[in-house]
């Protein structure tokens, strides 16, 4: 494979500028930001203001604005694919002298800058509006946050190169969109219930059984949800351990799985697919 | 510089192309030619990597399109039938972003766009997002991201489809512009007297088979041998008029329509011979009309044969 990271640096390039000016990110964006800084200013006004209540704020607003985590990837990579070819300019593109795999991975970068650029200041934004309230919290504290937000930013990884899939492997972008967004969102999220309801009509134990897990850590929505224990786990002082399925080192595990397993399919498919 | 030996594609049942094989050469202006449907943009298509040959091969500078694509692409310089931009960015960063792909520093680039752009008549028009553009700019806009890589060889595919006839005789022009620098094309088009004002080489295809190929001057030729057809218009054509015409050394075929005269002569000679025969003869001439051997006769002669 003749793999050439300037090409695809250039490629990624392209679609942050293109994106910058999309009205999709301004709106879907705008609410994000305006949901977390709202979210984390909220709540650090009526924490105890001491600054043991960072984490549970910050874990608080990451987990009311999450949707975001789900549908601000899904809603700049449904068409990433899809919408060259709706307009054309997908042969343009391929009679320069790119290979289809840099094309994969210099758009799936271009977006995920996108989101780097939008959650990491919004994030530290965020962080300095609790420590405003409520004072500075330990260096571990501000380390976890950051953290999670790394796990978010994977999180969104998986969602950017799961709807890149449906955006490869469909004909228009609202058909990439509505597979993206129902089965990214909702029939991922869906397996671990139906598990736990067969589990249950079967007769088995309380605790969740392999499937069940298995199931649990196939979507990274839950797998982000699992992760946040990063940032709670020593304050609430309880075992958060029953809350989820699994780990928060499993869920970490289950997103790198992820995230690799879609992206090699979709460059696979791409790099097999026709383009009449 | 391009070789392409039993090319096949079949999609489904259906054959879009049969076994075709031809060469073009450095240097060569070349069309293929063939009425909508007949495996044209089947064969650019391979040949730019965008769809894959059922058997056979295609290979451009000797190296194989599948194989090697990449590497051929740098060399190459290729308008698609179907053209679409970025609409959101503006004439120059598109062609910016074409000519950072292919790895142009910086202050070369800046110029060659600049130089590009006032080629094709859109200099004024660079900051202009390309969503505004006419189909014609576009086509020009095409043209130009085209040459930004200096390329050997040029591939374009219906460079006038869609285009109004002020359009598609300024992007004639720019072509033959372009191939008096001695650039090779290759150019795909059902337009039989755009690929005869352009090109010097065609190979006619029907129905996903290659029917045939020459040089335009060698099949025009062919037809001007079989002789120059000529179509009088007579007010009183009788029969000692037709008599003194069939007498006319040189004819070849006459056919008689009413008022209408349709003869097949051997030269221009003959022509005027018939003329001076009718008028002899007491004929009033009203109208004189000879036809020349073009493109179309030998492209429908041919497609129809097929």
């Amino acid at each position: 494979m003749n793999f050439s990271i300037y090409s695809a640096w250039e490629i990624a390039k392209k679609e942050f500028y293109e994106y910058l000016k999309t009205k999709r990110l301004i709106i879907i964006g705008g609410l994000y930001i305006a949901g977390f800084l709202l979210s984390t200013g909220i709540l650090s006004h009526y924490s105890s203001h001491s600054p043991q209540d960072f984490p549970s704020i910050m874990g608080s607003a990451h987990s009311i604005v999450s949707i975001f985590y789900i549908i601000l990837p899904i809603t700049l990579s449904y068409d990433l694919i899809v919408r060259e070819r709706s307009r054309k300019s997908i042969y343009l593109l391929l009679s320069k002298p790119v290979s289809r795999e840099e094309i994969i991975f210099g758009k799936f970068v271009g977006v995920l800058l996108i989101i780097c650029c939008i959650i990491i200041p919004i994030a530290t934004a965020g962080h300095i509006i609790s420590i405003a309230y409520c004072g500075f919290p330990d260096i571990e504290s501000v380390a976890r946050a950051y953290a999670y937000i790394g796990i978010v930013i994977l999180g969104a990884g998986c969602y950017i190169s799961f709807s890149m899939l449906f955006s490869t492997i469909t004909r228009t972008t609202a058909t990439s969109l509505i597979s993206s967004l129902i089965i990214g969102w909702f029939g991922l999220n869906m397996l671990y219930p139906i598990t736990l309801i067969i589990n249950f009509l079967s007769g088995g134990s309380s605790s969740s059984p392999w499937y069940s897990k298995i199931a649990y850590a196939i979507s990274p929505s839950n797998n982000m949800g699992a992760a946040q224990r990063i940032l709670t786990d020593r304050l609430m002082g309880v075992p958060t351990q029953s809350l989820y399925p699994i780990s928060t080192s499993q869920s970490l595990i289950s997103l790198v799985i992820f995230l690799l397993a879609t992206f090699i399919i979709t460059t696979f498919l791409f790099h097999r697919r026709e383009l009449n | 510089m391009i070789e392409v030996k039993n090319l096949r594609k079949v999609y489904r049942n259906i054959v879009a192309l049969d076994g075709i094989s031809f060469r073009v050469e450095r240097g060569e202006i070349f069309a293929f030619l063939g009425p909508n449907g007949a495996g044209k943009t089947t064969t650019m298509n391979i040949l730019m990597g965008f769809i894959f040959p059922t058997s056979g091969e295609a290979k451009i500078f000797g190296r194989d399109v599948l194989r090697d694509g990449k590497n051929i692409r740098k060399k190459i310089g290729f308008l698609p039938e179907e053209l679409g931009f970025y609409d959101t960015l503006t004439a120059y960063e598109n062609m910016d972003f074409y000519a950072r792909l292919f790895g142009i520093p910086k202050a070369e680039r800046e110029e060659r766009i600049l130089n590009l752009l006032e080629m094709v008549g859109l200099l004024e028009r660079k900051d202009s997002k390309v969503r505004e553009y006419s189909h014609g700019m576009k086509q020009r806009l095409g043209i130009a991201q085209s040459l930004i890589n200096e390329p050997e060889l040029l591939i374009y595919d219906e460079p006038t489809s869609g285009l109004d006839p002020r359009a598609s005789y300024e992007i004639r022009n720019l072509i033959k512009e372009l191939v008096k620098e001695g650039i090779t094309l290759f150019l795909s088009s059902h337009l039989l007297h755009e690929v005869q004002q352009i090109c010097n080489t065609v190979a006619i295809i029907n129905k996903g088979k290659l029917i045939r190929k020459d040089k335009i001057k060698n099949l025009i030729d062919e037809i001007k041998g079989k002789g120059i057809q000529v179509k009088i218009t007579c007010l009183n054509i009788n029969e000692d008029i037709i008599e003194s015409v069939k007498k006319v050394n040189g004819l070849e075929d006459l056919k008689v329509f009413k008022n209408i005269l349709v003869a097949r002569v051997k030269d221009e000679k003959t022509t005027a011979e018939i003329n001076s025969a009718i008028v002899k003869a007491g004929g009033k001439i009203t109208k004189m009309e000879e036809k020349t051997p073009n493109l179309e006769e030998i492209f429908l002669k041919l497609t129809e044969e097929k």
